[in-house]
């Protein structure tokens, strides 16, 4: 409980003056010594007491189903009452974490990763707040979190927390994690190429005391409400996740009165132990080596550029080293720097969704894991920076991760699970915005976000568009659920379109386009923000390809029901056959990258993109012919791919394979590679190129280079990097135009 | 003793070389990048990618485009196979991207023991 405090204007002046000197603190910001700390707390002296009594590990095993069941329970729970369409998709998770802040369980479904990075704001909770007599941490408590400054992934996920007690005691903490989307940024939903300073992310929630006496508080509700453009969606999340935390609470106690807190403390602590250690008596087992990746994130959401992100994993003996030096500076305004937190977030997800898929998703499993960086770049920004696309960089490293760890574990005695290739890794959805049908103001995100292919395996293909890169549990939503609340239509919904998959001996999964249709009067929008449109974004494994690119493409200035009603037989419900035919007269017809900001479509207009492919693996020549033809079949690849890539040759009518001459072709096209594939020192004499090509703002290390490219600022050694604060790319053209204009103007001699 | 260090490149951790995995052809030293022993091709990603909408009308065609992205292409001198692919920028140097330690190979697959592993055998288990 509160203590009642004295109104410090009747202290006397010593007293005040004490008061004011220990009490008061200018601001507090994130705590680096909390933030840059992803290892496992030290046991508490209470852990330490209990553990070296001895474990008795079937009691443990029993506290475990029975807190594994009340995480998925209540994880139900709160998939069954949120508003939040990516929650509804199953963008959430609830968990168990000891007193200290370390992930102990987590829910089966959903999204580990959200619980992954708490143990940040539980510390900083515990170490700043316990003791503050003006918020105080009290059975009945719920805080939020949203921000990523304090160990969120980024503004748009809300997290609720709740300690557990136990004879005034906190002996453990749970949350109900989520993404919610609408946080009032200067865009729906959060997040937006138009995102350009940490001031225009919408409400950053460092931990604030949400929840008393397990109830919510009314002042806090409504300035939440009153922050965003969903209120409705807002007060329907606060109350799911607070219910979600309340029957995780009760499910808690009910195990600590049934088996003693002892063993349930004892459990929780020795579970993240467990996992730390076998974490690196996994890492112990690798041979000792060093994989490296480099991938560009190709736009900076407002302009092109080539941005490098770094990606060097060594392992040697117990311990991993990921250094992270190279990448590309911080861009002081655009959205797609990430924290040093988020980097070391991608890589538990990956390690326990990917290479280690027995093993729990905590951040305990990668306790063995050091992290090395250039503060102020973008995989290791500063506060001072927009973060609301972090995930872009967070989910290279996830595929960064994911390659690494497949080539260290080939060659190894022992393995995991099987070897494949890159996940598709970017967050391909569109975000809308406006006025619904139902006359509710709204902003948030598409569940296609979801549907991200899988990388090809060692022995199988990938998956087409089945689960995103940090969450295999997780849905896409219905598109008839979507039109009855937004107002637009699913004019194409999931098609497959061919070459979108990484070939190769197995390809990647495939994935598919939709497009949106606008439908109705009122003000409504559509956005994107993701990279991959001139550089692909997911590679493939051992000779396989990557995904090929994508964009977004707009048919404007025609309201297409009409034509759907009068004339049907134009409109095809296929993206390359609308934008090649060019069929409906008088329309718009453009393409983009997949960076667009925030604009109102007016009835009848279409909205188009695609969802991204998976990595392939091995050489295409090793493909089984019949593969080849069953995608052929199937729409996945187009015969130009089949004929010349995968080389089989087969009837175009019947699609019978000609064998022999199949074998001719690729012995054809083997000694091909060999006429043409020149030497490592004539390679390295004649293509590589002192700097990087003006074409495009290039940033990072080039070749190594100590000092990193900063674009149209020169460059610089990392100590020295220069504030990158790029012009609005309206102004640019407007100067052009304006020189074009003089020059035009200009008296002709 | 020979061990898979790729889908198609092999370590002889007694003779320490490269070796293809398919045509037997020992490359180089393992303790060196064995891109060094390879040749390469820098390929046009139009080849592989092919445009899905008409590039003479659209900029973004939902294909690489070849001013940012090269595909350089990994090939066995001796036969052709196809081991790795890399997609960089136009003039980056090849990535040196894995880079085994040799003797920690060794003592993982017969120093403890002494006794020989297949690493086939254990890569191909995780095939079935």
């Amino acid at each position: 409980m509160n203590t009642t405090l004295a109104n410090p204007d009747t202290s006397d002046e010593k007293a005040l003056v004490d008061r004011f000197l220990s009490k008061n603190r200018a601001f507090l910001g994130p705590d680096p010594e909390i933030q840059r700390n992803h290892h496992v707390a030290p046991r508490t002296s209470r852990e330490e007491e209990i553990l070296s009594a001895g474990i008795d590990s079937n009691l443990y095993a029993e506290i475990r189903s029975g807190l594994r069941a009340s995480l998925d329970e209540t994880f139900k729970i709160a998939e069954m009452t949120v508003a939040s369409p990516a929650a509804q998709c199953a963008d959430m998770s609830t968990g168990y974490f000891t007193a200290s802040g370390d992930l102990s369980l987590a829910s089966t479904r959903g999204v580990a990763g959200f619980t992954v990075s708490l143990h940040y704001p539980i510390r900083f909770i515990r170490k700043y707040f316990e003791t503050d007599e003006t918020v105080g941490i009290n059975e009945g408590d719920g805080f939020l979190l949203n921000d990523a400054h304090y160990g969120g992934i980024h503004s748009p996920d809300q997290h609720l927390f709740m300690p557990i007690f136990d004879d005034g005691v906190i002996v453990s903490w749970c949350v109900c994690a989520m993404h919610e989307g609408e946080i009032g940024a200067r865009v729906p939903g959060g997040m937006g190429p138009m995102i350009e300073s940490p001031w225009d992310e919408g409400l950053r929630g460092s931990p604030i005391k949400m929840v008393e006496n397990y109830a919510l508080k009314t002042d806090l509700v409504t300035f939440m409400q009153n922050s965003c453009r969903e209120p409705q969606t807002m007060l329907a999340d606060l109350k799911a996740r607070l219910a979600a935390c309340c029957r995780m609470e009760r499910r808690a106690k009910e195990h600590i009165a049934r088996y003693g807190v002892d063993s349930v403390v004892g459990f929780l602590r020795s579970n993240v132990e467990y996992m730390r250690d076998e974490g690196r008596r996994r890492i112990a087992e690798l041979p000792d080596g060093t994989v490296r990746t480099q991938f560009y994130i190709d736009d900076t959401m407002r302009e092109p550029a080539l941005m490098k992100i770094m990606y060097c994993f060594t392992v040697k003996g117990d311990k991993v080293i990921v250094d992270l030096r190279g990448s590309s500076p911080e861009l002081f305004n655009r959205p797609i720097n990430s924290l040093l937190s988020t980097q070391v977030l991608g890589v538990a997800i990956t390690l326990a969704h990917h290479i280690w898929p027995d093993m729990p998703c905590a951040q305990a499993i990668i306790d063995c894991f050091e992290f090395i960086t250039d503060p102020g770049t973008i995989a290791d920004c500063s506060n001072e920076v927009p973060v609301a696309l972090c995930i872009q960089p967070m989910f290279k490293i996830m595929t960064a991760a994911e390659l690494a760890f497949a080539k260290l574990y080939f060659g190894a005695p022992v393995k995991y699970g099987k070897t494949k290739a890159g996940w598709f890794n970017q967050p391909a959805a569109i975000i809308y915005g406006g006025v619904t049908q139902h006359q509710d103001s709204c902003g948030n995100m598409c569940g296609d976000l979801n549907g991200m292919a899988g990388g090809a395996k060692c022995d199988e293909d990938g998956e087409h568009s089945i689960a995103p890169c940090f969450g295999a549990n997780v849905d896409i939503g219905e598109s008839e659920e979507a039109e009855e609340q937004l107002p637009f239509i699913y004019a194409i919904s999931k098609r497959i379109w061919p070459g979108n998959c990484g070939f190769g001996k197995f390809r990647g999964g495939a994935a598919y386009e939709y497009g949106l249709m606008r439908y109705g009067e009122q003000p409504f929008g559509f956005q994107t923000f993701t990279g991959g449109s001139y550089f692909p974004s997911t590679f493939g494994l051992f000779g396989g390809y990557a995904c090929p690119t994508y964009g977004t493409v707009r048919v404007r200035g025609k309201n297409l029901f009409k034509v759907m009603k009068e004339t049907p037989e134009l409109f095809q419900a296929s993206m390359a056959s609308i934008m090649n035919d060019r069929l409906i007269e008088d329309a718009e017809y453009s393409s983009h990258s997949m960076a667009v900001a925030f604009e109102l479509y007016p009835e009848g207009e279409l909205f188009m993109t695609s969802q991204g492919g998976g990595g392939g693996y091995g050489d295409v020549l090793d493909r089984d012919p019949n593969l080849v033809i069953k995608d052929l079949e199937e729409g996945l690849i187009r015969e130009e791919t089949a004929m010349d890539l995968y080389g089989v040759v087969y009837d175009p009518d019947t699609y019978a394979i000609d064998d022999a001459a199949t074998v001719e072709r690729r012995k054809s096209i083997l000694k091909g590679r060999l006429a043409k594939g020149v030497s490592w020192d004539e390679f390295m004499a004649t293509r590589v190129k002192p700097e990087p090509p003006a074409t495009v703002p290039f940033f990072g290390s080039w070749n190594n280079s100590e000092e990193l490219y900063c674009g149209p600022f020169g460059k610089a050694l990392p100590s020295a990097l220069p504030p990158i604060i790029l012009p609005d790319p309206k102004d640019v053209e407007i100067q052009q135009l304006k020189a074009k204009l003089a020059s035009l103007e200009a008296p002709r001699n | 003793m020979k061990v898979l260090a790729t889908e198609y490149l092999r370590v002889d951790l007694q003779e320490e070389m490269w070796e293809c995995d398919r045509c037997d052809h020992v490359l180089g030293p393992a303790r060196e990048n064995y891109k060094r022993f390879l040749l390469i091709h820098d390929r046009n990603p139009r080849e592989v990618h092919h445009p899905l909408l008409d590039p003479e009308r659209y900029r973004f065609c939902f294909s690489p485009d070849p001013e940012v992205c090269v595909i350089y292409e990994f090939y066995c001198p001796h036969c052709g196979l196809m081991m790795d692919v890399e997609y960089t920028v136009p003039g980056h140097a090849p990535l040196h991207d894995l880079e085994l330690d040799i003797d920690s190979l060794k003592e993982k697959w017969c120093g403890a023991t002494g006794v020989e592993n297949d690493s086939t055998a254990n890569t191909a288990a995780f095939r079935s």
